[in-house]
């Protein structure tokens, strides 16, 4: 006689996401930085951010430096800096 | 009844066993294969249906329904009476403070401890008394092995990728505690959280393995007992130094040696605040998180004054304090669980909702 077992691994969320779109040129964009400041990437963003800034020219730059090193940055903080940049870089340090 | 997980067919239980290890629904230990009987009868006693959601489990991001908690649990080796107690402690670690995308990703030795307080500790049987912690008691060991069976299977948490945890601790197969009531001088631990006494609560908060305090309480005075839990408690290695939470369990003889002291629940938290301390000159060898962040110690205390005192607990809230174990001898045994620091994990309380039961 066989036995029927049941997997106990769940369906993936389905998400709806936003089709991705490009810039035609990052020079002269206006620039957001989202990093969550952990301790062994501190100098490495601040060298980022000025190697970004020589390289590409930001016409403006809107920092969002998460103050929980490990927790999402609050949606409305998101929002904010979506509506005020053309594109944003995003560091994780750990 | 109509269930919707994958079904798999093999020929005796014990290839029923292998395959649970095959298809990595378990972390290593040994699981009850989960068949439709096993299950119907858990959500049968739930009297809910299957597809009802629960949440989204990260990192992984699979939705926990009723149907996979029931085939969790019943791996797990629950009783369908002990899984009220699971799907709290899942709805627990799901609310925001508690992050538990980074509990189940940190490079910390953080796990989820459930601990179990209210009148539902004795209607299901937990253990308080010897090893309350540990082996010996199927409903403690069965709900906190369903919930990391839950934390692996729907979330996904397997070591490596994307559990970055650089030790892990015995806790990972395991974590739950209840409270002893009986034993405890003062309110149960819920209620200084607004819950009734008569609420059963299940509390969740991520923390280390429990570090064993031989307070001395049989011997000493209070003011010595606290004391030594305070030293245990500020120790340069902990998470705790940034802040964020810890659980506290009391032996019944420490908790005994500080009630007849005089003091009240609040009493020992705040003299645990005045006391678990250390030192600039010493805390400033500890590499913590950022200064920029909010909770980095130099910004509650001068960084530059060597004597000022860094509290490494910041609140009444951020120490969870319950009494469980045995009596034991003198040495007042007690166990201290130093949280994540300020990076999550935060304690979330949920009362247990039981079925109804028509008469």
């Amino acid at each position: 006689m066989s036995i029927q077992i049941f997997s106990p691994l769940g369906q993936p969320e389905v998400v709806q996401r936003h089709a991705p779109r490009s810039l035609a040129a990052i020079v002269g964009a206006k620039i957001g930085y989202v990093f969550n400041q952990h301790t062994s990437a501190l100098s490495f963003w601040k060298s980022l951010e000025a190697a970004i800034g020589e390289q590409h020219r930001p016409s403006a730059a809107h920092r969002l430096y998460k103050t929980n090193t490990w927790a999402p940055a609050p949606k409305a903080d998101i929002d904010k800096l979506i509506s005020e940049t053309d594109y944003a870089v995003v560091g994780v340090g750990a | 009844m109509d269930l919707t997980s994958e079904v798999f067919e093999v020929d005796d239980f014990e290839k029923a066993v292998e395959l649970c290890y095959e298809q990595r629904w378990t972390d290593g230990l040994p699981v009850i294969p989960p068949t439709r009987g096993a299950i119907e009868r858990v959500i049968e006693y739930l009297g809910r249906r299957p597809a009802d959601m629960i949440g989204v489990i990260p990192p992984a991001n699979r939705v926990a329904t009723i149907e996979n908690i029931a085939v969790n649990s019943v791996m797990a080796g629950c009783k369908p009476e002990y899984v009220p107690f699971v799907i709290a402690a899942i709805e627990a670690m799901l609310e925001e403070r508690f992050n538990l995308n980074g509990v189940q990703t940190t490079t910390h030795n953080c796990a989820p401890l459930v601990t179990i307080s209210g009148p539902g500790v004795k209607t299901v049987g937990f253990n308080t008394r010897e090893g309350s912690f540990g082996h010996g008691c199927r409903a403690s060991a069965s709900i906190g092995r369903a919930v990391r069976l839950i934390l692996w299977n729907v979330g996904g948490g397997y070591p490596g990728e994307p559990c970055k945890t650089t030790l892990g601790h015995p806790g990972y197969y395991s974590f739950c505690v209840a409270e002893d009531q009986d034993s405890n001088p003062w309110e149960p631990t819920h209620v200084e959280s607004g819950f009734a006494a008569e609420d059963t609560v299940v509390t969740v908060t991520a923390a280390e393995a429990p570090h064993s305090i031989a307070t001395g309480a049989g011997y000493r005075p209070a003011a010595d007992v606290l004391y030594v839990i305070a030293d245990a408690i500020a120790v340069l290695g902990s998470a705790n130094v940034s802040g964020g939470e810890m659980v506290l369990v009391l032996g019944p003889m420490a908790a005994k040696n500080l009630a007849d002291a005089g003091l009240g629940r609040a009493d020992v938290k705040r003299e645990l605040m005045r006391l678990a301390t250390r030192p600039v000159r010493e805390v400033k060898h500890r590499h913590s998180i950022a200064t920029t962040h909010p909770m980095h110690w130099s910004n509650i205390v001068d960084p530059n004054d060597d004597e000022a005192r860094v509290p490494f607990i910041r609140g009444p809230e951020n120490l969870v304090l319950l009494v469980s174990g045995g009596w034991g001898s003198g040495v007042g045994f007690s166990a201290l669980c130093p949280g994540w620091g300020a990076l999550g994990g935060y304690t979330v309380r949920r009362r247990v909702e039981f079925p109804r039961r028509s008469a």
